[in-house]
């Protein structure tokens, strides 16, 4: 059965006028992908590739020079679409004077929920993201991460049923780093599409289901992670510990009796993430971040 | 509507932590604070002065923080990026300038509010202090007549009490300021010489107002008034004045206008107001004639009529003058119509003979008022004469001027850029100012309107 797609994208096309040169400069030359409903998808791309102008277009902020783009089979600058919608900049754009309470309130008026409603979702919002004993302080006196998280529940205030996270992880430690993978892990478990913007390739790597990557305004790569990341001409073998005397007798074998060439043959590493995990959590008393 | 709200609410907490918000609030606390020091002649005339100018600063600093309250509101939003995380939400592009606006207006009301209380409480507090019990006791004696006694906001003509009284209690009119003079006490603290009183007599009512003005003028006029009321002349010496008083126990009693017989008609086509009057006595033509539609102290022996504005518009306004009689006509044109003194029409080897029946009709063309600013509106429905009423109203009139730039500022941003708004605001603010003068310049007054009551003294 066809997966149902919440974000269909084709042919996109945005020019900007030129400024005082006069020259116009095409940030996106005709991009299309679809995004499915319930999946991560992730957006790479280097400096300038167009991921923004793409996350401006799909939030109505922007207006396409040429192509088509639809959520939930409407156009983007529907007031009701936006609704359906949550966005986490990749700043955290946010009113410096108000509280963690008042700022969730605010976002949640915007959005149209009823008073009651906003209250219940910002008190289980900022025990989520960990903010509850800083709720009542104005935003100024917060840390990059802890404005991070306060966009991040300002962006699911409404329940939305597409998150859209541009860079979630900037300026977040590692336990940040990998509550906010976790977070998308569970979004996506309840059946939300999440479209994630970043950089760090490791954070698409370890939660994207699909991504797409934009180079200079045009898609250079597209579809399911494990397709793009897997390599057909090595295959890896995972084993228990062995001596080096096992080792070169392994390696013998290998290469004498099955005429296959060995590249190396060595102790698997971990990934630093997980490292700093383990001994931080082991140090603060914690327990394993890792889901 | 949550939206607008919502955003509105913002945009109200975010303008009171906005230099352009508090730099005009602590600007004009201490423009307030430092009025009771205002020079003057006298205290009732500091109170006055004191009202002024919290009246024009008031309007001058709501103007400005409105300007650059409305020019940087959207501006920071969009350099900050707070915008995308707007309108990325189900809120439009309407709602969002919507709750601007309002947030804005909201924020206007609220600095005018601070400073209307505080000019408020400055002004009570002055005039407590400044005039003692004695003399607003005096002033209240006189409460048989119908009294208003008004320290007036934005007052434009120098009237601090005025006494009204019918026909029949004319003889009580002259004893009171007979009184008044003789005992030197004059209402609201004013020195007996910086007194003037004004008197005027319809078919109707009597007026008696008591004014202050320069004391040159003042004694000259206050001698000028005593001559009409007495006939005699005692310069500008108080002391000859209440010898006379004093040798004269039954002044007052006697009617000093008994003729009454004057038919008053009004109206007519294209807003002409004509009064027919029977005639001139013989006796008034010795002494002089005197037409009063409010007050008249014209040299002798010249035969006048004086009109004083006593509306509180900002309309400029002028007049023509005719008077006609059986073999005679005289006609005065474009006499420009003042809040601060009388304009004159001199009649001095023109008028009718004594005897004969003549009419005299006025023709007054208001001039166009400043439509920006949408004053002539708020007068007609805030017309009140308290201190409070009218301080109220002159901050209702600065909101609206505030509203208006603030509108202005906040529909700029949208389409150009912060130094180009912040101009575009000035120069409506500036135009908004000028425009009357500058449409006198280029139109002639159409549509005459008004024209006050007429007597003869």
């Amino acid at each position: 059965m066809e997966q149902q797609a919440v974000i269909t994208i084709e042919g996109l096309v945005k020019v900007y006028r030129g400024g005082f040169s006069g020259i116009p400069v095409k940030a996106l030359k005709g991009i299309s992908f679809d995004i499915h409903r319930g999946e991560v998808f992730g957006l790479l791309g280097p400096n300038g590739s167009g991921k923004t102008t793409t996350i401006k277009i799909l939030l109505g902020l922007l207006f396409a020079t040429a192509g088509k783009c639809t959520i939930f089979g409407r156009e983007p600058s529907n007031v009701e679409v936006k609704k359906r919608i949550g966005f986490l900049p990749e700043e955290s754009y946010l009113y410096r004077f108000l509280n963690a309470y008042e700022t969730l309130d605010f976002y949640g008026a915007l959005s149209g929920m009823p008073r009651k409603l906003r209250r219940e979702r910002a008190r289980k919002l900022i025990d989520m993201v960990g903010l509850s004993e800083a709720a009542d302080r104005p935003l100024k006196g917060y840390s990059k991460g802890m404005s991070r998280r306060i966009g991040l529940a300002a962006a699911l205030i409404s329940d939305p049923e597409l998150v859209i996270l541009d860079e979630p992880t900037s300026g977040l430690d590692p336990i940040g780093n990998r509550e906010i993978k976790d977070l998308i892990l569970r979004m996506k478990g309840e059946g939300k599409t999440v479209l994630l913007c970043s950089h760090l390739l490791a954070d698409v790597e370890d939660v994207c289901d699909r991504i797409s990557i934009l180079s200079r305004g045009e898609l250079a790569a597209n579809g399911p992670v494990s397709e793009l990341l897997s390599r057909t001409d090595r295959f890896e073998l995972v084993l228990e510990s062995m001596t080096d005397e096992e080792i070169a007798e392994l390696r013998q074998f290998v290469s004498e009796r099955q005429n296959k060439k060995v590249f190396g043959a060595t102790h698997p590493r971990r990934k630093l993430e997980d490292l700093f995990l383990e001994v931080v959590m082991e140090r603060e008393g914690r327990g394993n971040g890792k889901s | 509507m949550r939206q607008i709200f919502a955003m509105a609410l913002i945009t109200f907490r975010e303008s009171f932590r906005s230099k352009a918000m508090l730099i005009p609030l602590l600007f004009g606390l201490a423009i307030l604070a430092s009025t009771p020091f205002t020079p003057a002649f006298n205290n009732v005339d500091r109170i006055r002065i004191m009202l002024s100018v919290a009246s024009s600063a008031i309007t001058l600093l709501s103007a400005l923080a409105a300007i650059f309250i409305s020019v940087t509101t959207i501006t920071n939003e969009i350099k900050d990026r707070r915008i995308f995380t707007v309108l990325s939400r189900s809120t439009g592009r309407f709602q969002y300038v919507a709750g601007k606006l309002l947030g804005v207006w909201a924020a206007i009301a609220a600095l005018l509010l601070a400073l209307g209380v505080i000019t408020y409480g400055i002004m009570i507090a002055s005039s407590s202090f400044m005039l003692d019990e004695q003399q607003r006791e005096s002033v209240l004696a006189a409460n048989r007549l119908e009294h208003t006694q008004d320290v007036d906001y934005l007052m434009r003509d120098s009237i601090i009490a005025r006494y009204e009284a019918r026909v029949e209690d004319y003889e009580r009119v002259l004893e009171l300021a007979s009184r008044f003079y003789a005992e030197g006490v004059i209402p609201n603290g004013t020195t007996f010489d910086d007194l003037i009183a004004l008197l005027e007599l319809t078919d109707k009512e009597i007026r008696l107002q008591f004014g202050i003005a320069t004391p040159q003028v003042l004694k000259a006029r206050y001698a000028e008034v005593l001559e009409i009321l007495t006939g005699e002349n005692f310069g500008t010496d108080g002391r000859l004045w209440r010898e006379w008083y004093t040798a004269h126990p039954d002044f007052g009693r006697k009617p000093r206008n008994p003729d009454k017989t004057r038919e008053v008609v009004s109206g007519g086509e294209d807003h002409r107001f004509t009064w027919h009057f029977d005639g001139l006595r013989e006796a008034d033509l010795e002494k002089g004639l005197r037409f009063q539609l409010t007050a008249a102290v014209v040299p002798n022996p010249t035969a006048a009529l004086s009109i004083v504005r006593t509306d509180k518009s900002d309309k400029k306004a002028t007049c023509d003058i005719e008077l006609s009689w059986e073999g005679g006509k005289v006609k005065r044109e474009r006499v420009e119509l003042l809040h601060t003194r009388a304009s004159y029409f001199t009649f001095a080897d023109e008028h009718p003979p004594a005897g004969t029946p003549f009419d005299v009709t006025i023709r007054v063309h208001p001039g166009p008022s400043s439509i920006i600013v949408g004053r002539s509106v708020c007068e007609v429905l805030l017309e009140s004469g308290t201190f409070a009423m009218n301080l109220l109203r002159s901050l209702l009139l600065s909101w609206s001027i505030a509203a208006l730039v603030s509108s202005v500022g906040i529909f700029a941003t949208c389409f150009v850029s912060f130094p180009v708004a912040l101009l575009l605001c000035i120069f409506v603010l500036f135009w908004g100012s000028t425009a009357g003068y500058l449409k006198d310049l280029t139109r002639q007054p159409k549509n005459p309107l008004f024209v006050r009551t007429v007597s003869q003294g």
